[in-house]
């Protein structure tokens, strides 16, 4: 089934880097002073890609899995924390709630497909496990940042409401009722768009990949039909659960909504 | 949970060294205020702008949380989970109503989806609201119309049909009226001494800045000044 592919030497991704004075010229004519940023960007794109690269590299060669599960911690951990900064209102509780909306939602969707769908030898082998972790964490965090902040902002701006609720006896769930329903379908619709335009506007990135490293089409789809409902379940309950881990932070047991303020 | 305190006269509402402290930097809105809201009173609050008058009603709605002191209701403390049926029995009307999307019978029946409601049985009853609407000349037309198109003072008219049709023993009123005409003014101050004419041990604590809607209708006369009643 697999057929060899090119594989690109130094110098060829050096061709590929020089295309970045385009973006250098465009910003010097249009003086759109990006030039520094432009330059920080593609270094910390090189650069984060090489590390990811010689790691991925040694943890495929030691092959155990004490190594697979340091490296999902710490993908998992910097996924919870880049869903949260997106919400600019601090809560106490707020790096927590999405880093295990973030965990729970990656790594029961990530063993669910490698026990059951998949099934490598054995079940978390790096090669799978780590690739497949990453597509749906990085999917997962969309939803959850945008659930989020869509809800906790919601909550604060649309305070007058909530408390029009609150005051002739509904519960916290009550009062918030709307907002959390607002806030859990924002999360949803990135993918939802990815789904419905899949393989008509774009290609989507996997498949691209294993296409260019000379799989089967029909081999890349069904693998990349998999990945979407992976990823849709992934962003569902990483949403829901990110949205109402922040209602029980942003409410109190005595059925109140807190002053939040903006993070400094 | 059935929370049998809360349905039940004698009607008690006690504050002990209520305080109340917010904003940055932090500033005391209520300093340790003692209050006793018995059954058929019904107080006039007063007191400048910035006095805390809507802050002491948020706090007896438990709206916010207390930074000192404690609320009894017929001689309880309030129990985290008996606070939605406490909020039903002692009903904060704000000054500003929120419209949902919908009529105003939507907003009207809102309520009684909610679990407290439904446990407790209440229905909402579209005569007695056409009954109340009756008085200022309002129909069934009312009813259907959108709510978000409403005047400020007809929000505020829909808010308090939608807080008296609950049947509350207290009713916390912050200036009830600001907005509304002076013909509706009448139509809700005749709501709301019928409604305190219906069983004698419902009160009420009023903010007004109208003089004479204070005489009409209070008992007893607390004013506010800098976060204490005097």
């Amino acid at each position: 089934m697999q057929t060899e592919y090119i594989s690109l030497a130094w110098w060829q991704v050096a061709v590929a880097a020089a295309l970045i004075l385009i973006n250098g010229a465009i910003s010097l004519v249009l003086q759109l002073r990006l030039g520094k940023r432009l330059l920080v960007a593609s270094l910390r794109m090189t650069v984060q890609l090489l590390l990811i690269g010689y790691l991925l590299n040694t943890i495929f060669a030691i092959d155990s899995w004490p190594a697979v599960a340091a490296l999902i911690l710490i993908m998992t951990v910097i996924a919870g924390r880049a869903a949260a900064s997106r919400t600019h209102i601090g809560f106490p509780g707020k790096q927590g709630a999405a880093i295990v909306s973030v965990a729970f939602s990656g790594w029961f969707v990530t063993v669910l497909a490698l026990q059951l769908v998949i099934t490598p030898e054995p079940w978390w082998h790096p090669q799978y496990a780590i690739p497949l972790l990453g597509m749906i964490l990085g999917n997962a965090l969309t939803g959850i940042s945008l659930g989020m902040e869509r809800f906790v902002v919601g909550t604060q701006q649309r305070r007058s409401e909530i408390e029009g609720r609150l005051v002739l006896g509904a519960s916290r769930f009550e009062a918030v009722a709307p907002i959390t329903g607002d806030a859990i379908r924002t999360g949803m619709i990135p993918i939802l768009n990815t789904m419905t335009v899949a393989g008509i506007v774009s290609l989507p990135g996997m498949m691209t990949g294993q296409l260019l490293a000379g799989a089967e089409p029909l081999d890349a789809v069904r693998y990349q039909i998999v990945i979407m409902f992976l990823i849709a379940a992934a962003v569902a309950m990483g949403t829901v659960g990110a949205v109402l881990l922040s209602l029980r932070r942003v409410t109190t047991r005595e059925h109140q909504l807190l002053w939040l303020e903006q993070d400094g | 949970m059935p929370a049998p305190t809360v349905s039940a006269p004698p009607v008690e509402l006690r504050g002990h060294r209520l305080r109340r402290v917010a904003g940055s930097p932090p500033r005391a809105l209520l300093r340790d205020v003692d209050l006793r809201l018995g059954a058929g009173q019904r107080v006039a609050l007063s007191g400048p702008s910035g006095a805390g008058k809507s802050v002491l009603l948020r706090v007896l709605a438990c709206l916010d949380p207390l930074d000192g002191g404690r609320l009894t209701w017929n001689g309880q403390p309030l129990d985290a989970s008996a606070i939605p049926a406490y909020r039903a029995a002692v009903i904060l009307l704000l000054q500003h109503p929120v419209m949902d999307s919908g009529t105003v019978e939507d907003q009207l029946r809102l309520p009684y989806a909610w679990r407290h409601h439904r446990a407790a049985g209440h229905r909402f009853s579209r005569s007695r609201a056409l009954e109340h609407l009756r008085v200022c000349g309002r129909g069934k037309t009312f009813l259907d119309q959108p709510a978000r198109r409403l005047s400020g003072g007809e929000r505020q008219l829909v808010a308090l049909l939608r807080a008296l049709l609950l049947e509350p023993w207290v009713l916390l009123l912050d200036e009830p009226t600001s907005a509304m005409d002076r013909e509706m003014t009448e139509v809700a101050q005749r709501w709301i001494a019928e409604w305190l004419a219906d069983r004698p041990e419902r009160s009420t604590i009023w903010v007004t800045h109208d003089r004479a809607q204070q005489q009409r209708i209070a008992t007893v006369h607390w004013r506010l000044q800098a976060g204490k009643i005097i």
